[in-house]
């Protein structure tokens, strides 16, 4: 997965408490995810590239999910990018499942004979091992997720049980990379998100994440509004309510795009957009082109 | 750079007087944004502008969108000029197509476009319309096929609706309510474009989502404040079926059954056959709820006489189905078989073979209910076999518990019990608290008839305390336990049953012995 352009990054404002916070999140066990919370334009989607490109510098596995107004991701779209944002190589059992339950025709490739799928262990290479027995993939298997969205015509599953089913897949899989190296899981724009969405992030990521359940694994929820999660979730999370710039962070954006320091422009810039980050970006848009034009 | 140049010339005091001139004349109401755009060469200013109209653009948009631009810049190092100006603006980011504005940037442009100049918005629509069928044709991609519907409502009301009611339903039968979603968002996003008379369209399939994301309560009040208004047909039909389905989703069986007779009488006149076979369906439906029987048939007699018109297999195979249970309701066991027969040809004709499992069902009960419990069980097992081949788990656990209650029925209790062992694993994978506790209610009634007493109560214990879990009242199963507890303190144990014996014999000796006595004359 490509990381944020260095153009976003470059213009980037100091939001260096938010940063550290996000850093101490990867450093220790206590808060396991954050809440980004601020309205359209206060700088939300750029602090998640400024923690995207933390986690590349660190060397940790990240994936991002951004919802739009055009872009409608499922339950299975968020899996799927995390599976495809990391290591697909760990996700056989999730993806055979998914292709199961997508392909018409379509026969189990890895079968878990008796028990829980969730007591699962996923093993380098493939392997999976269940009660202390190893079903190998083997090489000669491939499993290739046909990206399919709809449900297989040829069967007549009830739409829970399938959400059920794939998502008890999925986190041994997740579980297990996670156990091997730190995962950041980055969800922005939530408050685009459909209620069937929010509710499988809730009742599975962010109650796997309150559980520690999966050790290794931490995760950015970003949006508008608050995730009301209920307060088993507040020892395990922290919110962040992004607040407008002063006129110093002001100053310090004029210097990274303009290279002068302008206080009495920070002062005015301020005056005119109250410290708005995406106003902000507009007035410094519009004195640069002003400058240039004269 | 500086804030002078070498004349003088203060840049601030320019900048100052560019904010004042954009809260006086600026296109938008945003100052930052109108001051920036006013600072804009005016084909980079309407390129932004155009720009606003898709969700997202890349090279060939812009390319595109340039030729509309006034005035017109398309090839040669001017276009390349504007491009990197469009490129260099801090509020158009990355997007998984190209690139797209800032949502809140997008949202005021698009409202001034609409403001200012709606006809000119939807001749970009128009053009935006061919490229994208031309990029689908291409590349095949659904978002192409959602975006280009998208703007096609902008630019032609009439088969832009009639297209996007196509893709929503689609999606919708494929049980894809996150896209569904996604449209409806899209849809309304047009609603300044469209007419009056377009309008409840916007809510109707806002509250299709909210029903099939199973917000019932709130998608009734949509659609009732849907019916509120002026609706005329075809929509009126669909939002008075919702209307009735969300009161069913409720139990509210009157005021469901108010909803359709109401709408009925409303369109009657109109020649929605396929609407008013629905209604009239769904009214069958609530009267068999309702135990009102000879409505129920009336209404399901209708429906058939509407569906036979416009051939809709399913339609019949419901109809037959609803006469079917009917029948089987008032006693009438050879016409109820053969509606249900009827009913699965018409399911195999409709090609829904799996639906067939409920015929099957009803069938199974049918057979019960008049104690041919052999051929009840045939059914049970057609039907399951058709829910293992389906796939349908959950559908499989209430089978199992139905087919363990005929097996409790014929006293074989063995494979009652292990009918109920597969339904209850099966409710647990689901976590399905609720019919969990029903199938170990089911398990302690087989214990108690198999005189396993002790196993009796605590199937019944853990059913209580599933139920509690769940915060459901348990008098019934409580009264249940509270019997089973005396029948296990009064029932005789060895000893006690020993001297009953004995006494039993005792008195049998002695009545031998008086019997003898006064029988013998001498």
């Amino acid at each position: 997965m490509h990381g944020p352009s260095p153009a976003i990054l470059r213009y980037f404002v100091d939001r260096s408490r938010e940063i550290q916070r996000f850093e101490d999140m990867l450093d220790g066990d206590d808060v396991r995810f954050l809440v980004l919370k601020g309205d359209g334009g206060t700088g939300k989607s750029l602090l998640t590239s400024k923690m995207i490109d933390a986690c590349i510098q660190r060397g940790t596995a990240w994936a991002q999910i951004e919802w739009s107004d055009s872009q409608p991701y499922t339950y299975l779209d968020v899996m799927r990018e995390i599976r495809d944002g990391t290591d697909e190589t760990y996700f056989d059992l999730f993806t055979d499942r998914v292709k199961y339950f997508t392909e018409r025709a379509y026969e189990l490739k890895i079968q878990v004979e008796s028990g829980d799928i969730e007591n699962v262990r996923v093993l380098d290479g493939g392997k999976i091992e269940h009660s202390n027995v190893t079903v190998h993939v083997g090489h000669t298997v491939e499993i290739k997720d046909s990206y399919l969205n709809s449900l297989r015509p040829d069967r007549d599953i009830e739409e829970n049980e399938v959400v059920l089913e794939l998502t008890r897949a999925f986190m041994p899989c997740l579980r297990a990379l996670a156990s091997r190296t730190p995962i950041v899981i980055f969800l922005d724009a939530l408050e685009k998100a459909d209620e069937t969405t929010l509710d499988w992030l809730k009742r599975n990521l962010a109650t796997a994440l309150r559980d520690n359940r999966i050790p290794g694994l931490r995760a950015v929820f970003s949006g508008r509004e608050s995730l009301d999660l209920g307060s088993s979730f507040f020892d395990c999370s922290l919110e962040i309510a992004l607040k407008p710039f002063g006129v110093e962070d002001i100053l310090d954006y004029l210097k990274v795009r303009t290279e002068s320091e302008n206080h009495e422009l920070a002062t005015f810039i301020f005056s005119q957009t109250d410290g708005h980050p995406l106003d902000t970006a507009k007035s410094v848009d519009h004195w640069i082109r002003m400058l240039r034009q004269q | 750079m500086s804030a002078t140049d070498g004349n003088g010339r203060d840049y601030l005091q320019l900048f100052k007087q560019s904010y004042e001139r954009a809260r006086s004349e600026g296109p938008t109401g945003d100052v930052s944004l109108d001051a920036l755009l006013m600072s804009m060469t005016p084909a980079a200013r309407d390129l932004v502008l155009l720009l606003s109209v898709p969700h997202w653009f890349n090279d060939r948009l812009v390319s595109l969108l340039s030729r509309a631009t006034e005035p017109t810049v398309d090839e040669g190092e001017a276009y390349e000029a504007l491009r990197g100006e469009i490129h260099s603006l801090s509020f158009v980011r990355p997007h998984g197509r190209g690139f797209a504005l800032h949502d809140a940037v997008r949202a005021r442009l698009r409202a001034s476009f609409i403001a200012r100049a709606p006809q000119r918005l939807r001749d970009i629509s128009t053009r935006l319309v061919d490229y994208l069928a031309a990029r689908h044709a291409e590349e095949q991609r659904e978002e192409l096929e959602w975006e280009r519907v998208y703007h096609l409502v902008a630019c032609d009301e009439e088969q832009g609706l009639t297209e996007f009611d196509g893709v929503f339903m689609t999606a919708r039968q494929a049980r894809r309510t996150t896209v569904c979603h996604t449209l409806a968002e899209m849809l309304a996003e047009q609603s300044e474009l469209l007419s009056e008379r377009a309008q409840p369209w916007i809510d109707y399939y806002r509250g299709l989502v909210l029903y099939d994301q199973h917000q019932r309560r709130t998608a009734g009040s949509v659609f009732e404040a849907l019916a509120a208004g002026q609706v005329e047909p075809p929509l009126s039909g669909r939002i008075y079926l919702y209307q009735g389905l969300s009161a069913e989703a409720h139990e509210d069986w009157p005021r469901a059954e108010s909803i359709y007779a109401s709408a009925i009488d409303q369109l009657n006149a109109t020649d929605d056959k396929a609407v008013l076979a629905r209604l009239h369906q769904r009214l069958a439906e609530v009267h068999i709820r309702e135990n009102h029987l000879k409505k129920a048939e009336a209404a399901a007699k209708r429906s058939l006489e509407l569906n036979e018109q416009t051939g809709d297999q399913f339609g019949l195979a419901l109809n037959r189905r609803a006469l079917g249970r009917i029948r089987t309701m008032l006693y009438d066991p050879n016409a109820a078989r053969r509606e249900l027969g009827a009913s699965m040809v018409a399911m195999d004709a409709a090609g829904r073979r799996f639906a067939k499992a409920t015929i099957h069902t009803d069938l199974a009960k049918l057979e019960q209910s008049v104690q041919r419990l052999e051929q009840a069980e045939e059914h049970f097992n057609a039907a399951i076999d058709l829910k293992v081949e389906g796939g349908d788990n959950f559908g499989l656990a209430i089978l199992y518990a139905d087919l363990g209650q005929l097996k409790l029925i014929q006293r074989r209790f063995d494979e009652a019990q292990r009918a109920f062992d597969r339904s209850l694993s099966l409710f647990r994978r689901f976590g399905d608290r609720l019919n969990e506790a029903r199938t170990m209610h089911n398990k302690s009634l087989v214990h108690e008839q198999s005189r396993e007493v002790e196993e009796a109560i605590a199937c019944e214990e853990k059913a209580i305390a599933m139920l509690a879990d769940e915060g459901r009242s348990a008098d019934s199963f409580q009264k249940r336990l509270d019997r089973l507890r005396r029948k296990q303190r009064w029932r005789p144990r060895p000893l006690r049953i020993a001297l009953l014996a004995g006494l039993i014999l005792g008195l049998l000796v002695l009545y031998v012995i008086l019997y003898a006595i006064v029988s013998d004359p001498y």
